[in-house]
């Protein structure tokens, strides 16, 4: 059976849902279109807009990175959203602006779902993970918000609270970092201790995982033994502030963490890694956004084929387990990631794109179809300028449809967003998600505009 | 000596060593496994996990990573590896389509090759009846008890009993599964009542033998394929053009041996076939317009949607839809599971309790007065639950569902 839609989304990472949701909000008969999760189910909390750039050397504001990032490269995504329809040049206050309309987009969108973010783009945040370091950001979920530990706050005490048998965070570990921090901080938060809690999904105080504790209390709330500790590790160490593990619920962090408030402090979660639980928050938040928009989604599928004709890609095929699905699509959206997602696989003879076997290019644009990924990689593992085999992707035009090696667009109703991109290292620079949702919202615009012939 | 002697000799110590060559059919299992990235987005989504914790249940992440890595370790962990309900969310989710419910099998197949005494004794009787019975439930002892529960089960349904006139050169082989066979004998009855009402020429079969997925979930793998071998020659000999069954586990189970051991014909669920051959008009067409108005919530069998395709429950919604009088309602539960796959409630019915009672809040959180699935297996399951847990909502296969609301000849 043939399956007919405006528009089919490949991926349903952060590009593909907001590139989905754009379209169908608007009417548009759209389909999405996913094979596993990738790198926004990873998700540490934090929206990275542009944490900063590589050749800056120091922090910037994301405001600030965003204008310089105009002016020292061509090929970064971001700099194709400022390309004007008038006189094809990059105006950085494009660039901004079109950043600000897609992140206040997608704050409207979350808004009282699970992961309502936080934050501003004139400001850099330095949100603490995990391990007690610090990492620059731009926004974060609600229940991140450090409020005034870092500014406008004197005599800030900071308590790390950890769960007893929980292994992904260790807050004695945690605080001796971020003590250690402070000597150099130009505001030192003035005291950093820790303590832990006793909090049992089922029953055992040890081998816990951080998704359990999370349904725990979104079942049955923070247990009132696990309250009486914190209050008096919070009286013993005269905290003001306390750091939890991000595992604080996933729909209910915010009344879990109001709770905590009562005892006269601001708390807050940090950073994890992955499998993270604000992970889960993001991406279920932006799965029901697509889905209140009306469009459709078809998960467990895998595209493995496609049909071309006069330059345009006329239907796909999506394979699950057991079955084959065609579907024919005006217009189709390439979000299928890097080398987590799939979209971009890299092997002894090259890189190449996954899906349409488009031509992949480096940071600078220059061909990376013969070029063993090693050649990118660099012998020291922890660099300022990171590994090159990350900016690795398609190269686009300045509707973000994919060029090959003269510079031609390969399919004229094929648009490409998020990190299947080329030009930029998110690594580095901490813009995974920012460059996820302002290509997916851009492509999301072009993509309509080319079915209803307007492009 | 000689290379073929060699090669007798090496096979003989691997018998010794208690090693089993994976098969050629395995071998792109065997390879999605070193993608594992170790990233642990599985554990987040697994519904045993989210029923009773890593500690009891280590998670799809340790199967990929730990358990399934090499022998000794293959022994030592059937109480974790019997514990996997097999629904498949891990592989959903996976970035890297890690396939870990087929890894499960073969772990389990191994485990019972060398050491069946690891393996739960519940699950040795059941491969006692289908070895008996080659199905997985143990015939009636009186045939005419058989008949007298199916007519039951028709009258209470009010739905009329089905004769098949001749199966010569039929097109269509109608399998019901060994539960609608033996146990949801309405089920068997509701779609040959759908299939009549569309003039299909559809055949049953005289013997019904079990697809082998039970035995295949045990890690009897030579039963199974045993079983498999059966099954096809059964259907070679009726001369067939396409298989169509009830029963979800039937469903992806036959599609994935049909294609391994070139059934060369295409396998239905019968809501593909009423979609893509019978068509939504004329389905909608027959439906009853008198019924009165009925809220429903479908439960999702993993073996339709995880194992075959999601495409499948769209279609069922389209169907639901084209029912005068029904309103669907979306439950909550996601990743849900019914806890009654993998053949974990035989052994571990505390298991599969904890992994449905997240179903059960999310169905009872509903509006709706009847839960409807397209899967013999999910609805006992579920009915026996929900009344256990005195949650006054009925339970329909959704087959059965259908054919309640065909409009009276």
């Amino acid at each position: 059976m043939e399956h007919e839609y405006d528009l089919a989304v490949i991926g349903g990472g952060i590009a593909g849902l907001v590139a989905g949701t754009i379209a169908s909000e608007s009417g548009l008969k759209t389909i999405l279109i996913r094979k596993g999760r990738g790198a926004t189910s990873y998700s540490s909390g934090a929206i990275d807009i542009l944490g900063n750039l590589v050749e800056s050397q120091f922090p910037l504001s994301p405001i600030d990175a965003l204008s310089t990032t105009g002016v020292i490269r061509s090929t970064h995504p971001y700099v194709i959203l400022g390309i004007s329809e008038n006189n094809r040049e990059v105006h950085t206050e494009l660039i901004v602006q079109r950043v600000k309309d897609s992140v206040k987009w997608l704050q409207r969108n979350l808004d009282g779902l699970c992961a309502e973010f936080t934050g501003a783009l004139d400001q850099a945040m330095e949100a603490i993970t995990v391990l007690g370091t610090t990492k620059p950001t731009c926004f974060v979920q609600k229940t991140m918000d450090m409020g005034n530990l870092v500014k406008d706050h004197d005599d800030s005490n900071l308590l790390f609270v950890d769960i007893v048998g929980h292994p992904d965070f260790n807050g004695r570990l945690a605080a001796r970092t971020y003590a250690e921090f402070q000597r150099y901080a130009d505001k030192p938060v003035k005291r950093v201790s820790s303590c832990s809690i006793t909090i049992t999904p089922f029953g055992k105080p040890y081998n816990i995982s951080s998704v359990e504790v999370a349904r725990h209390l979104d079942h049955s709330g923070l247990p009132k033994e696990a309250l009486s500790e914190l209050r008096k590790n919070i009286e013993n160490t005269g905290a003001t502030h306390v750091a939890l593990p991000p595992v604080m619920g996933i729909e209910s962090a915010n009344t879990v963490l109001q709770e905590i408030a009562e005892l006269g402090v601001h708390p807050f979660e940090v950073l994890s890694f992955p499998p993270s639980v604000p992970g889960m928050r993001l991406q279920q938040s932006l799965d029901a956004m697509y889905l209140e928009s009306g469009g459709q989604m078809i998960v467990g599928h895998e595209v493995v084929g496609y049909d071309s004709a006069d330059d345009r890609v006329s239907r796909i095929i999506a394979k699950s387990p057991h079955r084959k699905m065609k579907i024919s699509a005006t217009s189709t959206i390439l979000a299928t990631g890097k080398f987590i997602g799939g979209g971009i696989k890299g092997t002894e003879s090259g890189f190449k794109e996954s899906i349409f076997n488009l031509d992949t290019v480096d940071l600078n644009y220059n061909p990376t179809d013969d070029l063993r990924p090693q050649k990118l990689t660099d012998r020291v593992n922890v660099q300022y300028e990171g590994h090159a085999v990350f900016s690795v992707g398609v190269p686009v035009d300045r509707y973000f449809r994919p060029i090959n090696y003269d510079s031609q667009v390969v399919y004229e109703n094929v648009f490409a967003a998020g990190s299947v991109l080329a030009g930029y290292n998110y690594l580095v620079e901490k813009s995974g998600l920012g460059v996820g949702l302002t290509t997916g919202y851009t492509t999301g615009l072009n993509a309509m505009k080319y079915i209803k012939e307007e492009l | 000596m000689s290379e073929e002697e060699a090669y007798e000799f090496v096979k003989g110590t691997l018998k010794e060593e208690r090693i089993i060559p994976y098969k050629e059919d395995e071998l792109e299992i065997i390879k999605s496994i070193e993608q594992c990235i170790n990233c642990g987005i599985c554990i987040n989504h697994c519904p045993v996990v989210a029923g009773v914790g890593v500690d009891q249940f280590s998670g799809p992440r340790s199967i990929a990573v730990e358990l399934s890595r090499s022998p000794p370790e293959f022994w030592t962990t059937g109480d974790k590896v019997y514990l996997c309900t097999g629904c498949g969310t891990c592989r959903e989710v996976c970035p890297q389509s890690v396939n870990i419910p087929e890894i499960v099998n073969m772990i389990r197949a191994r485990i019972f090759e060398h050491r069946p005494d690891l393996v739960p004794k519940e699950l040795h009787k059941v491969l006692e009846t289908i070895h008996a019975h080659e199905k997985a439930f143990a015939p009636w002892d009186d045939p005419e008890d058989k008949i007298d529960s199916r007519d039951m089960r028709l009258e209470r349904l009010g739905l009329p009993l089905v004769d098949i006139e001749s199966k010569e050169s039929a097109d269509v082989l109608f399998y019901p599964g060994c539960q609608a066979e033996e146990m949801a004998q309405e089920v068997k009855e509701a779609a040959k009542v759908i299939l009549k009402r569309f003039d299909v020429n559809f055949a049953v079969l005289d013997e019904l033998s079990c697809c082998g997925l039970p035995a295949r979930l045990i890690g009897d793998e030579k039963t199974a394929r045993e079983l498999n071998t059966s099954l096809k020659e059964k259907i070679k000999s009726l001369g067939v053009k396409m298989l169509v069954t009830t029963c979800a586990g039937c469903t992806s189970n036959i599609s994935d041996i049909a294609v391994r051991d070139n059934w060369d014909i295409p396998i239905y669920h019968m809501i593909e076939y009423l979609i893509e051959h019978i068509g939504i008009d004329r389905l909608q067409a027959e439906m009853a317009s008198d019924t009165s108005a009925t809220k429903i919530t479908i439960h999702e069998p993993c073996h339709l949607i995880k194992h075959t395709s999601r495409q499948i429950l769209d279609y069922a919604v389209e169907i639901l839809q084209a029912i005068p009088n029904v309103e669907v309602i979306t439950s909550s539960a996601r990743d849900s599971c019914c806890g009654g796959g993998g053949m974990v409630a035989y052994h571990a019915p505390s298991v599969a309790k904890s992994v449905v009672g997240i179903n059960l809040a999310a169905i009872d959180a509903t509006s709706a007065s009847r839960v409807v699935t397209p899967c013999p297996l999910c609805t006992a399951t579920l009915e026996d639950n929900l009344y256990r847990s005195g949650i006054p909502i009925d339970v329909d296969d959704l087959t059965v569902f259908i054919a309640t609301h065909l409009s009276m000849e």
